[in-house]
């Protein structure tokens, strides 16, 4: 059907601009096959069904129906175009007709229209051997393993019943009403097994300092006076007396730091030290993970600097939507009710994105980058190492590899897997040949600083 | 009455499609004009020369349904031959 194509790149957009012709005698024919084929199940007042001659159609819906035929012979002669040369529009973006242009087909002309469409971007990779690259230097500290060690203990720690005097820190549940001056409790101000942590102020009437000394069961009335520039308006600057009684009294017990919590925790430790060692294995492979990422950040930045690529408009976009969607899955939030609290902010949605571009325009780009190093290293992932990864991902989550590959196989994982893979062999390649200066010394919290 | 008022619309259906091959056009047209007006006006807003001319007075339906019953309007339909071989042209494939 395409009589004649005429392809031109657009560089500095990354669009290629398709200008295609279609003979006279193929508009026509198009036309006339949907006149016919209307013609067959049109219903016109006067006409049994299927008996509206095309004349009449004709003359009715004509204009109508050439513009449909117009846009039958687009798609035909698009796909068909498109079949045939290499550059093929992205799955992100649709070829959009040039604006003004002219699409009610005329039988006396050939039938011309151009479209633009998002192509794959032409990657112009600079050199990505042989770099040097900043790496900083991370040491494990004993301060570092002492704060593991202290979550560990804060997690396993019990809540107990506690007898004696409540004391700083202790899980206390009160009853407590207001009184008047002749000690009568004021109705309806009573609330009853309200449970809180003494000390850290989050009591309406602030008494945690007062029930400090209460044993079990006993009642206090207390008198409060509160200052005016107290939290809480309706109470600043009045008196109120206010009876409290601890009804249980719990406090949390802080296992000791021995071999038998080691043990608790999991049973693979027989020691203390067994216990540190671990957390020590552990902390230091976050942080050669981390560093690692880092220096391969530095590196992409390197090879960046270096290239030159066009990110297409269409790419950008679909990546900021997708970072939108993740934005609102992290947050668990509707999308509404996330334009509301942008709205309330004088912001749209737009001014985010505006904001994330930059971002998003070169984590693409670097991802670009990867894939073109990947097609010129000719990296491949073999059958073993995909089952190696799946292996390690499958007793991390206590599946049965078999069972685990074979979801990754229904969802369509496995080309991710794959993705992986690769991009893992390519950068350890890579490294190995990237000259890696030591940076700066930076602390173990540091790194994860400004992690996105 | 005047030469605008006299033809209403054509009548476009199966048939007058048939009867046009034959050189029979068919017209509504207003109630009060007669045969002569209908050729007359047929004349001077085609620049045709009619033949002859039948006329026929449509009675309306009687509908029931929803709504009160009742009938839809009456009209006259008018059947204009014209000489061998003449056409009107903006009727073709009307």
């Amino acid at each position: 059907m395409v009589h004649e194509k005429e392809i031109q790149h657009l560089n500095e957009t990354s669009q290629v601009k398709l200008r295609i012709t279609v003979k006279k005698e193929d508009v026509k024919a198009e036309y006339e096959k949907l006149l016919k084929n209307y013609a067959k199940t049109a219903r016109i007042d006067g006409f049994r069904k299927g008996k509206v001659p095309p004349s009449v159609l004709e003359r009715k819906f004509g204009e109508d129906i050439k513009i449909e035929a117009a846009q039958h012979i687009m798609e035909t002669a698009l796909s068909e175009v498109f079949s045939e040369i290499e550059e093929k529009p992205l799955a992100t973006d649709i070829p959009k007709l040039e604006e003004g242009s002219d699409i009610k087909p005329d039988f006396e002309r050939d039938f011309q229209f151009t479209v633009t469409y998002d192509v794959y971007p032409k990657i112009q990779l600079g050199s990505y051997r042989g770099l040097e690259v900043e790496q900083p230097v991370v040491k494990i500290t004993e301060e570092d393993e002492k704060r593991e060690l202290e979550a560990l203990v804060e997690q396993n720690s019990f809540v107990v019943e506690k007898d004696g005097e409540a004391s700083q820190g202790d899980i206390a549940t009160v009853n407590y009403w207001e009184v008047n001056d002749e000690g009568n409790e004021i109705p309806q101000s009573r609330r009853s097994d309200y449970t809180f942590t003494i000390g850290n102020g989050q009591t309406l009437f602030d008494f945690d300092s007062d029930v400090i000394g209460m044993k079990k069961g006993e009642t206090r009335t207390i008198t409060k006076t509160f200052p005016s520039d107290y939290r809480i308006a309706e109470l600043a600057g009045t008196t109120k007396r206010i009876s409290v009684e601890l009804v249980t009294l719990k406090e949390k017990k802080r296992p000791e730091l021995n071999d038998e919590l080691a043990q608790d925790i999991s049973e693979k430790y027989k020691t203390l030290d067994d216990l540190k060692k671990d957390i020590r294995k552990r902390l230091e492979e976050t942080a050669q993970n981390r560093v690692r990422a880092i220096t391969i950040e530095g590196l992409m930045d390197k090879v960046l600097a270096q290239s030159s690529l066009v990110v297409p408009q269409s790419m950008l976009q679909a990546e900021l939507e997708h970072t939108w969607q993740h934005f609102l899955e992290q947050n668990r939030m509707d999308e509404n009710v996330v334009l509301r609290i942008l709205q309330a902010q004088g912001k749209t949605k737009e001014d985010l994105f505006k904001e994330w571009k930059p971002q998003a325009e070169k984590s693409l780009k670097v991802r670009l980058l990867i894939e073109e190093m990947i097609k010129k290293e000719q990296v491949d992932a073999t059958e073993e190492e995909i089952d190696a990864l799946i292996k390690e991902q499958a007793a991390n989550v206590s599946m049965q590899p078999e069972e685990l590959r074979a979801y990754y196989e229904k969802n369509g994982y496995l080309e991710s897997i794959k993705h992986d893979i690769k991009e893992k062999k390519l950068f350890d390649a890579l490294l190995a040949d990237t000259k890696i200066v030591p940076g700066a010394e930076v602390k173990f919290v540091d790194i994860f600083k400004g992690n996105r | 009455m005047n030469t605008e008022q006299i033809i209403i619309e054509p009548v476009l259906t199966e048939k007058t499609n048939q009867m046009r091959e034959v050189g029979k056009y068919v017209f509504k047209v207003d109630k009060r004009a007669n045969k002569y007006q209908v050729m007359r006006a047929v004349r001077e807003l085609f620049s045709v020369h009619p033949v002859s001319c039948n006329i026929m007075n449509v009675k309306g339906k009687p509908k029931r349904g929803r709504a009160q019953p009742g009938y839809t309007a009456s009209w006259k339909k008018a059947i204009v031959t014209l000489q061998k071989g003449e056409k009107i042209s903006i009727f073709e494939g009307a």
